[in-house]
């Protein structure tokens, strides 16, 4: 009863400094919301990320035709935009900023690429768009290779065609008059049946590279030695399942990093009373010292409690967050969340001298856990040695045990060994929290 | 005006700074920190100089040259390291491994890959691996060109088999690598920046990572700092001040200079660390740029908190708006993450906030090259920040010393 009373005390105490507890609650969903604009997901959708490419192309050579067909198609690929102009401006452009990257296409390259002459295609990338002009050269690199795989076959297996090609009748022999005019001229030309020695070469040397490339084509489908991959990621399983909802790690993350802060100003508040002697009043009552530090810790983890309770249902509401397959999960991940905070600032509290160096000592442990401990970035994408710390910090068990159940929906049945360590961390500090609390009674509790 | 007041008073905040040594925790030891810690998460940084490349686990059940051809361009790369080992686990361990952070891919070779390959019977390898890390990808880019190389191959020599082989040559292997090797059609890339093809990655590495954290642990001490303000109000000492023979334009001058100090300092220290070997970034050709940045910017945190000083009632809400404001600018302006892969209007918000034009400034000095010429239009926007922050600031002092 007594312990009650003293809860209810506290929690109107926290309840005082209002303001603090709205910044507590209107960060973490203010940080989510910028992610949301970033990043999408939640009713923002998908569309944020990463935006249409500027990409530059220069390949003034080029048919309009083609370049009108490679415009629309990179455009329409809904990952690019597309500017054909010169390579002076192209550069411009790049250096500026303007453009992530520019794709090069040699002068004659259409010419060098019939008479297989050497063609060398450039990407200029921008230094201040390094994600962006990556993209474009991996896309690039790729189609590149594949053209360079099918022309390796090919030389390898009919390597007089380069010989040939490379002559330098190889130009006259596409400038002839069998290559006049348009398409559907040389077409018709081909098709008619011309006695003309000349012109039965070239249809003949046509039309074995026709079936040459056809023969090429055909076996280049068929690969013997293919890659099966699985994904570990459940980013990169996103585009074959379902869609990942990004808030579901960034909500608990930041409200982790914030309960921290409420929970060790509800902790740090030992010291004020100390100060005000309120805490040596309550020693000399009745009430048994055990009971003033365990009213302490629980009111301090019910107010945490609370607090990530509004966040979470203001979190589902805005940003549809899963809450779990189950309630009984989220409810657990919670309290012992909660409770393993609260008796971990406590202890910070029992052993700093004084209010100043308990608020210098928590902030500095809570930005350090909150970067090692995953609340910004997730674990999987940090170094082992990095998480091998983090595993030091309660909040890394506090974040693997919300992403099991926000993230992987996860009952926390299934994995329970997070939760465990929070309570085990809980008991054993407060344990610790009450022996030295009772031995320094006659400093009000404190060092 | 009176010169040795406003030098007192900014004589006071910076040994008041000073004597208190958790402070120096906050101005120097954290940025680098979390600087480091940044650099390692991000994958740049290996000071101590040890192997840190992730493993990438190769079951090889096969053993012979087909798999000795399969792994050999994956051998010497900077971004994970091979272990072979001649014996496999269940996917499922495999898979822990990865969730672990223990490998980073692991390959599954099975016992007749050289025998069926020879045969150009169907084979399939098993790659587990993480989207999520460069490394990863890596390791699937480098299997995906040698596959690429390898199907080709045999797409030549089935040709070379079949009875309408369209005139080919019987195949050869060295031939084929010749042609694989020298390829006719080439691409070639290059940074077009200050130091092209250097491997510099402003957005991913180092060269982001120390700007953005000294940018960020200036604002947010000098945002934090705001509760001095706020308790020199309540404790009255302002008003002592204002019966003393300080004017108000001294007090505002003191506390703004004050302030102004302990970034330009802290600004200093930081960015010099980062410029050791040891984390080696280096800012441009443009001294005047960076110093004009880190003058502008200091100012306008300067004055930023003075506004904040002077509207929190409390250094508690003081705290919590500080904190507000420092993490939200950092989010929005680009310090955490690289503005390219947001929105487009998010990235102008970003650019229109001090933090991304500060930001920006040090990509544009580094990876450009650019001078205070072409770095006009943010540096102005820098010092609009700091005008406006300096005047609406002055106006609340004035107003709160004037009373």
């Amino acid at each position: 009863m007594q312990i009650l009373v003293m809860i209810a005390k506290d929690f109107r105490r926290a309840l005082a400094d209002r303001r603090a507890f709205v910044v507590n609650l209107a960060l973490p969903l203010l940080l989510t919301f910028i992610m949301g604009l970033s990043f999408g997901g939640g009713f923002f959708g998908n569309s944020a990320g990463i935006s249409a490419i500027p990409v530059a192309l220069v390949g003034q050579d080029l048919p309009l035709m083609l370049r009108e067909q490679l415009a629309q198609g990179l455009t329409e690929s809904g990952f690019f935009t597309v500017t054909w102009t010169d390579s002076l401006e192209a550069d411009a452009m790049v250096r500026r900023g303007d453009a992530a990257a520019a794709v090069v296409f040699p002068p004659d390259i259409l010419e060098k690429f019939f008479t297989l002459e050497e063609v060398e295609l450039q990407i200029w990338k921008d230094p201040g768009s390094s994600l962006k002009a990556g993209i474009v050269e991996q896309i690039i690199t790729r189609g590149v290779a594949q053209y360079q795989a099918g022309e390796a076959v090919y030389l390898t297996l009919w390597p007089e065609d380069r010989a040939r090609e490379g002559e330098a009748s190889a130009r006259e022999f596409w400038e002839s008059e069998a290559f006049a005019g348009s398409f559907a001229d040389v077409w018709q030309r081909f098709r008619r049946d011309s006695e003309d020695p000349a012109f039965r070469e070239a249809r003949q040397r046509l039309l074995q590279g026709m079936d040459r490339q056809t023969a090429l084509t055909q076996a280049l489908q068929v690969s013997p030695i293919t890659l099966s991959v699985q994904d570990k990621s459940p980013l990169g399983e996103f585009e074959k399942k379902q869609e990942i909802n990004l808030f579901n790690f960034f909500l608990p993350g930041f409200s982790v990093f914030f309960l921290m802060f409420s929970v060790a100003a509800g902790c740090r508040d030992l010291h004020r009373e100390r100060k005000a002697g309120t805490l040596q009043r309550q020693m000399l009552s009745p009430v048994r010292r055990v009971d003033i530090i365990v009213a302490r810790w629980l009111s301090i983890s019910l107010q945490g409690g609370f607090m990530l309770a509004v966040l979470f249902l203001v979190g589902w509401v805005l940003f549809r967050i899963n809450l779990g397959p189950d309630p009984l999960s989220l409810f657990l991940a919670v309290t012992a969340c909660c409770l393993a905070a609260t008796a971990v600032f406590l202890a910070l509290a029992l052993i700093s001298p004084t209010e100043k160096i308990m608020d210098n000592l928590t902030t500095v442990l809570i930005l350090v856990w909150s970067m090692v401990g995953g609340n910004f970035i997730p674990l999987e994408q940090m170094p082992g040695w990095v998480v091998a710390v983090g595993r030091f910090g309660f909040n890394y068990w506090a974040n693997i045990s919300f992403q099991n159940v926000m993230l992987e929906n996860r009952s926390v049945l299934e994995a329970p060994g997070p939760l465990l360590v929070m309570a085990g961390v809980a008991a054993v500090l407060m344990i610790i929290n009450i022996l030295v609390f009772r031995t320094r009674a006659g400093r009000g509790g404190l060092a | 005006m009176n010169p040795s007041v406003i030098m007192a008073l900014v004589r006071l905040r910076m040994l008041r700074v000073l004597r208190d040594r958790s402070n120096l925790v906050w101005l120097f030891v954290m940025p680098m920190a979390f600087s480091f810690l940044m650099g390692q998460m991000l994958g740049d940084w290996d000071p101590a100089g040890r192997d840190m490349r992730p493993l990438c686990l190769v079951y090889d059940l096969d053993g012979q040259a087909a798999a000795d051809a399969l792994v050999a361009p994956l051998l010497d790369n900077d971004k994970f390291r091979i272990v072979r080992r001649d014996t496999a686990v269940s996917e499922d361990r495999a898979l822990e491994l990865i969730e672990e952070q223990r490998i980073t891919a692991a390959l599954f070779i099975p016992a007749d890959y050289t025998t069926r390959v020879a045969r150009n019977e169907p084979v399939t390898l098993r790659l587990l691996y993480d989207s999520d890390r460069l490394s990863s990808q890596t390791v699937r880019t480098l299997l995906d060109e040698g596959l690429l190389k390898l199907n080709a191959k045999q797409a030549a020599l089935q040709i070379s088999r079949q009875p309408d082989n369209h005139g080919a040559l019987p195949f050869e292997s060295t031939r084929f690598d010749q042609r694989w090797n020298n390829p006719r059609v080439r691409l070639s890339s290059q940074t077009l920046g200050r130091l092209p093809d250097t491997g510099l990655k402003l957005t991913s590495s180092a060269q982001h990572v120390g700007p953005a954290y000294t940018i960020f642990f200036v604002m947010m001490f000098l945002m934090m700092s705001a509760k001095e303000l706020v308790a020199e109000r309540e404790d009255r000492t302002l008003s002592r001040l204002m019966v003393s023979r300080a004017t108000s334009l001294d007090i505002v001058l003191g506390f703004f200079l004050g302030g102004m100090l302990i970034g330009l300092v802290q600004a200093a220290v930081l960015l010099g660390l980062n410029s050791l070997p040891i984390f080696g970034v280096d800012y441009g050709d443009s001294p005047a740029a960076l110093i004009l940045t880190v003058v502008l910017f200091a100012g306008a945190c300067s004055a930023g908190s003075i506004l904040l000083g002077t509207t929190a009632r409390s250094g508690a809400q003081a705290d919590g708006l500080g904190l507000a404001v420092t993490l939200t600018m950092a989010a929005v302006g680009g310090l955490w993450w690289p503005l390219e892969i947001v929105p487009p209007f998010m990235q102008t918000i970003g650019h229109s906030l001090p933090t991304g034009q500060a930001i920006t400034i040090f990509h544009d000095m580094i990876g450009r090259g650019y001078g205070v010429a072409q770095l006009s239009g943010l540096l102005l926007g820098l010092a609009v920040w700091f005008v406006g922050a300096l005047v609406l600031g002055t106006w609340r002092l004035r107003g709160l010393v004037s009373r």
